[in-house]
């Protein structure tokens, strides 16, 4: 009880030095926009700095703005500065609305419009493009900064206190126990949802969750359809599909479905069934047991995470278009459709959900941080129970499609939910549970042990690779380079090959060697001979899990306020065919709390330092043979993933 | 060190184990990602036929001298160019929505001159009213479309003529290099002559410069070089300045 | 078992199916008698479509600018004085007159779009 009292209170001194720091800013009065056409436009060459009456200077800025980036791209000032903008428009009709401040101005073709701001909030504040230039459009920022940056300068010394906290609360030997999280939650805490009688009887209808891919078949209808008749260049905020599948899909996933309920999404996805239905010749009743088709194994060479790390990233190479033009999604629905069908006819069960879907990898990897699972409640009832009908089906339900054993079931990572083992089960021993956050990195790392649970590069090459991929992807729809997006948008041949080539370096090669070097500096410093550099390197990479569910769930807060109005829009007007079914097709584009994305971004990745920081050492202790080699061995790791996360928030809100 | 390689390449070695079905997958990954690369690009990048072929302004060769003079019949003989105007925003509303202007170019060994002559209901030449202008735009021909706009991601050379300043008869014509909207910078030397007379119900203006390169940034016209051409007016009557402008599309610009 | 197979199996067909046929017969009777659908893209992506549009002398008619590209655009017929107010990306405007003489008419766009906003017209012919 002492520790936890200990780390509340240095969690409070945090918290309210934060907000101490924050309200140094006055709350000052919003949109200060006036709207100034002079009639000369002899030069304002570039950022004028004269004193000014008031507490600040006066700043002159011609701020460009051309498809799809502003020139300048970051904007520094003061607290208490005069910002007098003048926004040019270079080639096509562009806007400026800037977060926090609520600012909203739009510029015709080649003209200029001259407004004021005055920076009386500190922070960093994006500033979008207010006016459809294109399909980029929602992705078009900037940043303006007002130092003194204090979210930024908290969030680091949040990071920094909390790693240093933890480093002595660790090295004293104070740190949470091995079989408790943050000290009081023990790991083996279990919430049963199953034991309510209505969740049973659902989750044993063969109705359930049936119903739910059905809704999702009648949406996925109207996205497709939204999508084809969008067509390559019509504007993706206002298409169904694009909305529907990169906002709001994603967002959801990344945010609240992988986090709490893990690989949720698979049990509800409509896109195996055609593959489901042929190979058991009955859609909703049980047919054959034994996939129709070719019904081949997949070899085994390829049972692992490869083919999913392959496939996503190079899935990823198509970001620049698909997330932006409607037909574009087509396609690349279509294929992944297409190739579930095929893959159903060759191979047995959920091969094509285990090794070829793009989602499927990381959603397994990070289901292992969720809290939620279905395990068996009983093992003692699965050993005597012959035959295992969980795995061989019977007259209730499918054999797992997933190929796994139910009854010895220990991590997240390949069952994806599908409930058939709820059906198969003639004692009702399987249970749904809610539990603490992470538990599945915990599974049993003993070969000998009942519930060994694998770990290996594959899965370490996942959890790196998706931190590369959201560098990426944070670039490209957060970021201030209009130079990156043109190449990741294929404006030239040559940029797109290097962008492609610079991108597989850096997430193969360059944040694998760093990683590793930080692993090798473990394994050095601990002093343990005995253990394998590449146990190390891989056992350490799911500390890059609830970072990676940490960022992605940043990156998604970025997504989604910004850009979550033009859903009330499509609801109204699904294919742009001018149609008002709920009367919300005239709802403005209205980005939604922007103002609060900072604090929002910060908290998420705070969370995931304490996640990765609380399982780091646990992982450090499964793999060093001494608690001391353990202690010792962990630093290096403690240095990387303070480093990493002082540059997420650098990222987020420097 | 030999650990460092050996954990890195243990990924690509596990690829490369030679299996057919990951050898297989791969491939398929692959080339479907290359085809669905090669439709994406094809139709988001490709310019339809759509598009009219570039209409050319041709500039003809003439073996008198070329004066400031409206009077003589050098400009009879030659052909004048229809070229249309729209405005570059119409959210105002100002002006006609349409204007046509008839463009004439000739050129000798030593100068280019362009006759543009348009119809414009006043005479504004400054005073209450804002004043008349009529300005020529040159890029290089192999510029990107986006150069439309004054020069943007290119360089552009600008002549324009100024009603007021033709009545004060000083520096008539002002030579300006951009480098899209608002860049717009005087040249060192200005060595665009020109004038302008208002007779019958619209303007006549005359710009005359020599061929060769005298400057930093500006063009030189000898048949080595290609450029497009476009133009711009504004009615100061409707108090037309800077972004309230008609202007033309660019066109290629030949040397007969 | 079987009555719900059934059942299931028409959901999963008919549904998709009747939603597919439902979008596209709505968006047909949203066509009123003497509407002309006209559709504004940039001129690099194709232009109005279509490039002409006949109409009776006489007779009323609402033209329905589409929008579906991803700048704004604008209508505006010089020579009959119609002007239609910006139409942003993904959205329409109406339009309704009545011409009472022959003749060609050009349209154009009126809202600079994209580099080749300038080319971006077509013709409506009234006879």
């Amino acid at each position: 009880m002492k520790k936890s009292l200990l780390v509340l209170t240095v969690i409070t001194l945090c918290v309210s030095f934060f907000l101490y720091a924050n309200s140094a800013n006055s709350h000052g009065s919003p949109a200060n926009a006036e709207e100034k056409q002079t009639e000369l436009g002899s030069s304002d060459n570039g950022k004028d700095v004269h004193e000014s009456s008031g507490n600040g200077k006066e700043r002159n800025i011609e701020l460009r703005a051309k498809r799809y980036s502003f020139s300048p791209s970051v904007i520094t000032v003061n607290k208490g500065d005069r910002i007098n903008i003048k926004l040019i428009s270079m080639d096509v009709t562009h806007g400026f609305f800037l977060d926090g401040y609520g600012t909203e101005v739009t510029v015709p073709p080649g003209d200029w419009k001259k407004f004021t701001i005055e920076a009386d909030k500190t922070g960093r504040f994006t500033f979008r493009c207010s006016s459809t230039c294109g399909e980029f459009h929602p992705y078009m920022v900037g940043y303006l900064r007002v130092l003194p940056n204090w979210n930024y300068y908290s969030g680091i010394f949040l990071i920094v206190i909390l790693g240093i906290g933890s480093l002595i609360l660790t090295l004293t030997g104070k740190g949470s126990p091995r079989d408790k999280l943050f000290w009081v939650i023990p790991l083996s805490w279990r919430f049963e949802l199953t034991k309510f009688k209505l969740v049973r009887a659902l989750f044993k209808s063969r109705w359930f969750p049936f119903i739910a891919l059905l809704i999702n078949i009648w949406v996925f209808t109207i996205i497709l359809l939204a999508a084809f008749v969008g067509g390559f260049s019509s504007a993706g905020n206002y298409n169904f599909g694009i909305m529907m599948v990169w906002i709001l899909w994603w967002v959801l996933l990344m945010l609240f479905m992988v986090p709490f309920i893990g690989r949720f999404w698979c049990m509800v996805c409509p896109f195996p069934l055609f593959g489901d239905w042929f190979q058991r010749g009955k859609l909703i009743s049980v047919g054959r047991q034994k996939s129709r088709g070719l019904n081949k194994r997949w070899p085994t060479k390829g049972r692992n995470l490869w083919p999913l790390v392959i496939l996503f990233f190079i899935s990823t190479w198509f970001s620049g278009f698909f997330t932006v033009r409607p037909f574009a999604t087509f396609i690349f629905l279509s294929i992944i459709i297409g190739s579930a069908t095929i893959i159903a006819l060759i191979y047995g069960k959920r091969t094509f959900c285990l090794f070829v879907c793009p989602v499927s990898g990381f959603q397994g990897l990070y289901a292992n941080f969720s809290a939620c699972e279905i395990r068996v409640k009983n093992p003692d009832i699965c050993k005597k129970h012959k035959p295992k009908t969980c795995f061989v089906g019977n007259e209730k339900g499918y054999g797992c499609p997933w190929m796994e054993l139910p009854y010895d079931m220990n991590s997240n990572t390949n069952c994806g939910m599908c409930l058939e083992c709820f059906k198969t089960c003639p004692h009702d021993n399987m249970a749904f549970n809610l539990r603490p956050f992470g538990t599945d990195f915990m599974s049993a790392r003993n070969p000998a042990d009942e519930l060994y649970q694998r770990r290996g590069t594959d899965e370490a090459f996942k959890a790196l690779t998706m931190i590369g991929i959201f560098l990426v992807f944070y670039f490209a729809f957060q970021g201030t380079s209009g130079q990156f997006k043109d190449m990741l948008r294929a404006t030239t041949l040559g940029g797109y090959f290097t962008y492609i080539a610079g991108y597989t370096l850096v997430n193969f090669l360059v944040i694998p060697a760093v990683f590793f070097l930080f692993a090798f500096l473990s394994k050095k410093l601990s002093g343990d001979n005995g253990v394998k550099l590449k146990e190390v390197f891989v056992n350490f990479s799911y500390c890059l899990v609830t970072v990676g569910v940490a960022v992605w769930g940043a990156f998604s807060i970025g997504i989604i306020l910004p850009n979550g109005s033009y859903l009330l829009h499509i609801f109204s007007d699904p294919f742009a065919w001018g149609w008002d079914l709920f009367g919300t097709a005239d709802f403005p584009w209205t980005p939604f709390l922007t103002g609060a994305t900072s604090y929002l971004q910060i908290f998420v990745i705070i969370i995931g330092l304490l996640f990765s920081l609380e399982y780091g050492f646990k992982f450090s202790l499964q793999t060093y043979s001494t608690p001391a080699e353990a202690k010792r061995g962990w630093i290096p790791m403690l240095i990387f993933l303070i480093g990493i996360h002082i540059f997420f928030i650098w990222l987020f809100v420097g | 060190m030999a650990e460092v390689t050996l954990i890195i390449l243990q990924g690509f070695i596990l690829m490369k184990k030679h299996h057919k079905t990951m050898v297989i997958t791969m491939t398929v990954a692959v080339f479907v990602s290359a085809i669905y690369f090669v439709i994406l690009y094809h139709n988001i990048y490709k310019i339809p036929d759509t598009l009219e072929k570039e209409e050319i302004l041709p500039v003809f060769s003439v073996d008198q001298n070329i004066t400031l003079s409206f009077n003589n019949n050098i400009w009879d003989n030659i052909k004048p160019v229809s070229v249309r105007l729209s405005p570059q925003s119409a959210r105002t509303a100002f002006g006609k929505y349409e204007k046509k202007i008839t463009v004439r170019g000739i050129y000798n060994k030593e100068d280019i001159a362009f006759l543009i002559e348009y119809e414009d209901a006043t005479e504004s030449r400054g005073g209450l009213a804002d004043p008349d202008y009529c300005a020529i735009l040159f890029v290089p021909a192999n510029s990107p479309a986006s150069a439309q706009m004054m020069g943007f991601e290119s360089i552009g050379n600008i002549w324009r003529w100024s009603a007021l300043r033709d009545a004060k008869k000083i520096a008539i014509i002002r030579e300006f290099v951009v480098h899209g909207p608002t860049t717009q910078k005087p040249m060192e030397n200005q060595n665009v002559l020109g004038q302008g007379i208002y007779s019958k119900g619209g303007w006549k203006v005359l710009f005359i410069r020599k061929r060769v390169k005298q400057q930093k940034d500006d063009f030189e016209f000898m048949p080595t070089k290609k450029f497009k051409i476009a133009f711009a007016v504004w009615d100061g009557e409707k108090l037309e300045t800077f972004s309230r402008k008609s202007i033309s599309i660019l066109r290629a610009l030949t040397l007969e | 078992m079987r009555k719900q197979e059934i059942f299931a199996v028409l959901l999963v067909i008919i549904f998709p199916i009747a939603i597919v046929w439902g979008a596209f017969s709505y968006q047909s009777s949203l066509k009123q008698a003497n509407t002309v659908q006209l559709i504004a893209q940039a001129p690099e992506k194709g232009n109005f479509s279509p490039q002409t549009i006949k109409i009776k002398k006489g007779k009323e008619v609402t033209l329905v600018i589409r929008n579906v590209d991803v700048t704004s655009h604008g209508f505006v017929v010089p020579l009959l004085g119609i002007r239609v107010k910006e139409i942003k990306a993904g959205e329409l405007e109406k339009v309704t007159f009545t011409i009472d003489e022959e003749g060609k008419y050009p349209f154009y766009c009126s809202v600079w779009c994209s580099d080749y906003h300038l080319q971006m017209k077509g013709t409506l012919i009234v006879e």
